[in-house]
């Protein structure tokens, strides 16, 4: 394999990985089923914790 | 099943004293047969915490089980303050060192080349980590509505965690280093930490599985980050042959320029994880606990998350522009670099505006200060790093001061005050407290940090882009115009600013040492009535739940 | 209720953090050891003398990477100020490796053979008294202190084992080795220097050298310092040679 096959294999590699993993974490991140969890997740600092909120 | 339950665990204590006396064993052997003196006293130091821990486990079976778990996070929030002002004071020292070379005393134990490591792992690992120990589990029990696991493991990260300290600290001190920065600890150290380490993250990921809630909160996804990522580097980076297996002299298995590539993929990840996202699980906690509202989107805090976990680890090469490391890695390195700004301000965005409608607390409450401008130095920083990890601007700044002030920014402005802002919040929390004993003492703990900083990080300015600017100016004759000493000469005063900003920052950190203790012991808090309902244990706030606006 | 894998299960996100931290350090750090290219092909690059050896622990244990570089750059000033740009060659036998990332001081990659014994001595005894506005420590204790030598043997060896191309006689002689290069003239010098050629040989801190006479560690530091960057002949290296890039 020369250098510039070398050069072009990885950049089509990269290319693709890199964008599938972009497309990923967009699709997870605005899928609308996930939006009510999310809400969800977002207020669990909030709630009162003491002592008695272990389970 | 909050009640409390009063039980034996016989096979807990068991294992716990057996693991005790192992370790004291081993320590006893290290004591008489090490080679080398700093091998006796590891040894020494060992056996000695070993035996304290055999004799507390024997005399405390009885677990009193109740709520949370927070005994070690009362242990790492004072260990945090301690070893921050030991640091801090640290750091001051070398550089009056700089401004003032008697301050070296003629010494080998008192010279800058030995105190320099003892003040960054002072402040990164010691204070930073007992930060990231406190914090983690506090968070990840909380969001979890679970009390963490194991009846003693947790007590063993905190207090195998400060054993890594002493004994790192005492190596350095010494002579004993792996000469490779903010990885120094030699082969033996390294190995005590890791055992420490896995420990935490079994800890911390039994607390997860025993979560009653469905979601792992984001602060949590950061938390675990760190901790994966830190032992990756660790094991990678710490692969080293030890001359004598009693003795703590050892060589790294890498040389030269695959060694230079590891150690900063190593090094520049100690701030991308350790650093960085350790610390943003602390800002997605603390900074919506503390102003009371939910963080400004959730949505993005993923995308932040995945995008900085993912890019962060690339971007190492930045630290050897124009060396002996390949060009490919070098492009890598900097295009990287420059693509982590995106997720680093989504990051800073995500964290200002989730005071968006509380602005006033900004006002009224130095704590959500400190938590805020953390956040601002933190897009700073991340701005800085971007531009300086451009070859053109890095030929200039790199080997120069430019960089101290530069990772001072973040680790003062960023990591310094998201620390002092959790602390602060967590104190009155985890001793139940109504408040802290002071609030005009936060006030000025803030502003004595701030103008640290800011002398710190305008005098490095100076400093590095005057030396990097003589180091390649010509005259007219065309030869280089300046000797090296010369452009040492020219940074005397802005080594002595740099080190008036260090005192006021250390100052600082008295001041909080002081307010935290009087808190701790209970004192009544002198201005109750300006600090927020928020600033008192959850037990004390009145019965309200707090609920958020939407 | 549709709880996302990650959330439900901390192993998943556990094992996805690791794949994408992961990708990174593969892709930088594994064809650094592959590509032929990474490390010039260069004459006269040899493992360090036992005594260079000892000298280059001291330079680590004091720490002296905290504001030395060895690593020059290709930058027309560094090349001028300090000599031809670092090779990835002249460091491969580094274990660890002393780039340094700050240079409160010079660059010492080509230190070598720039300053006299006797200015390295005094420099350590006290900086002040070659460089008046020197800030570095001072070090005066190493000229006292005579060099502990009893386990050089085992470093070779460790070193030999990790990849640096010691030979068994290299290590069988490694305590002879230190002994001889600090006396000149002497048939186990010559030994010596057909083991590690261009090693100095000389009583480096100054005091007279004599049978018996055992070394210091100022004599294993300064042994170090003036063998630097030294080893390579540039008039026979060739940059845009074959194997480059």
């Amino acid at each position: 394999m020369t250098y510039q096959d070398a050069q072009v294999l990885s950049q089509i590699a990269a290319f693709v990985i890199f964008f599938s993993l972009i497309l990923g974490i967009v699709f997870y991140t605005f899928r609308p089923a996930n939006k009510a969890k999310f809400e969800r997740a977002a207020r669990l600092p909030l709630e009162s914790d003491n002592d008695e909120t272990v389970k | 099943m909050s009640a409390t339950a009063a039980v034996k665990p016989a096979l807990s204590n068991a294992l716990a004293m057996g693991s005790a006396a192992v370790f004291a064993a081993l320590g006893v052997f290290l004591a008489i047969n090490g080679v080398d003196p700093v091998m006796n006293l590891h040894g020494a130091l060992l056996a000695l915490a070993s035996v304290l821990a055999l004799i507390y486990i024997f005399t405390h079976q009885t677990d009193e089980r109740s709520g949370y778990l927070d005994g070690p996070i009362r242990v790492a929030t004072l260990a945090a303050v301690f070893w921050g002002v030991i640091g801090f004071a640290a750091g001051d020292f070398i550089a009056w060192q700089l401004a003032f070379p008697a301050l070296n005393f003629d010494l080998p134990w008192t010279t800058f080349g030995r105190l320099r490591p003892l003040h960054t792992s002072a402040v990164i690992f010691a204070f930073g980590g007992n930060v990231l120990l406190a914090t983690s589990f506090y968070v990840v029990q909380r969001t979890s509505r679970a009390r963490m696991p194991g009846r003693w493991s947790p007590w063993f990260v905190i207090w195998g965690y400060q054993l890594f300290i002493v004994l790192a600290a005492t190596s350095y001190v010494l002579g004993a280093t792996q000469g490779k920065e903010y990885a120094e600890p030699e082969w033996h150290v390294d190995l005590f930490l890791t055992i420490v380490w896995v420990t935490y993250l079994l800890v911390f990921l039994g607390t997860l599985w025993k979560r009653e809630e469905p979601h792992i909160y984001v602060a949590n996804w950061f938390y675990l980050a760190f901790i994966v990522t830190v032992a990756m580097l660790h094991l990678v980076n710490g692969l080293s042959v030890p001359v004598s297996f009693l003795g703590t002299q050892s060589y790294p298995v890498m040389a030269g320029v695959q060694a230079a590539m590891t150690q900063w993929w190593y090094g520049h990840n100690a701030v991308g994880f350790f650093l960085t996202a350790g610390f943003l699980g602390i800002m997605y906690y603390f900074v919506p606990k503390r102003v009371e509202r939910p963080v400004y989107s959730y949505r993005l805090s993923i995308v932040h998350f995945w995008s900085l976990i993912f890019l962060y680890i690339w971007a190492g090469p930045h630290h050897l522009h124009y060396t002996a490391l390949p060009d490919w890695a070098q492009t890598l390195g900097m295009t990287f670099s420059i693509m982590l700004w995106m997720p680093s301000w989504g990051g800073m965005i995500n964290g200002l505006m989730t005071l968006s409608g509380a602005w006033d607390r900004l006002r009224t409450d130095p704590v959500v200060r400190l938590l805020v401008v953390s956040v601002a130095f933190y897009g700073m920083s991340t701005f800085e790093g971007p531009l300086m990890s451009i070859k053109a601007v890095n030929s200039l700044s790199h080997y120069t001061d430019w960089t101290v002030g530069h990772v001072h920014s973040g680790a003062l402005g960023w990591v310094g005050m998201v620390s002092f802002g959790a602390i602060y919040c967590l104190v009155p929390w985890l001793w139940k407290r109504e408040g802290l004993y002071s609030i005009k003492l936060v006030e000025w703990h803030f502003w004595l940090s701030t103008i640290g900083i800011v002398l710190y990080i305008t005098s490095m300015w100076v400093a590095g882009i005057t030396q990097g600017l003589m180091w390649r100016a010509y005259d007219n004759l065309g030869f280089l115009k300046y000797s090296f000493i010369e452009t040492v000469e020219a940074l005397h005063w802005p080594y002595i600013i740099r080190a008036v900003g260090g005192l006021l920052f250390v100052i600082g950190g008295f001041v909080m040492a002081y307010n935290v203790w009087r808190t701790v012991r209970g004192d009544q808090p002198v201005d109750l009535k300006d600090q927020p309902r928020v600033a008192a244990a959850p037990e004390l706030r009145g019965g309200v739940v707090a609920v958020p606006a939407e | 209720m549709n709880h996302g894998i990650f959330e439900k299960n901390s192993l998943i996100l556990l094992i996805g953090i690791l794949i994408v931290v992961s990708i990174g350090g593969i892709v930088q750090i594994a064809p650094l050891f592959m590509l032929s290219s990474t490390i010039e092909k260069v004459e006269g690059m040899r493992p360090y003398s036992p005594l260079e050896q000892a000298g280059r622990d001291i330079y680590v244990r004091e720490g002296c990477y905290n504001c030395h570089s060895q690593m020059i750059r290709s930058l027309r000033d560094e090349v001028e100020r300090y000599g031809h740009y670092s090779l990835a060659a002249e460091s491969m036998y580094d274990h660890p490796f002393q780039w340094s990332s700050k240079r409160t001081g010079p660059d010492l990659a080509r230190i070598g053979g720039k300053y006299s014994d006797a200015w390295h001595t005094e420099h350590m005894r006290q900086p002040t008294s070659v460089v008046s506005a020197s800030i570095m420590p001072a070090y005066p204790h190493l000229e006292k202190t005579p060099l502990d030598y009893s386990n050089i043997q085992d470093k070779l060896k460790t070193l030999q084992f990790i990849g640096v191309p010691y030979t068994d006689e290299m290590i069988a002689k490694a305590a002879a080795d230190i002994e001889a290069q600090i006396a000149p003239d002497t048939p186990a010098a010559k030994e010596l220097l057909a083991r590690y050629p261009k090693a100095q040989v000389r009583k480096f801190d100054g005091q007279s050298p004599g049978e018996g006479v055992k070394p210091t560690e100022l004599d294993a530091l300064i042994a170090y310092l003036q063998m630097l960057g030294t080893l390579v002949d540039f008039t026979k290296f060739d940059a845009s040679g074959p194997n480059l890039r």
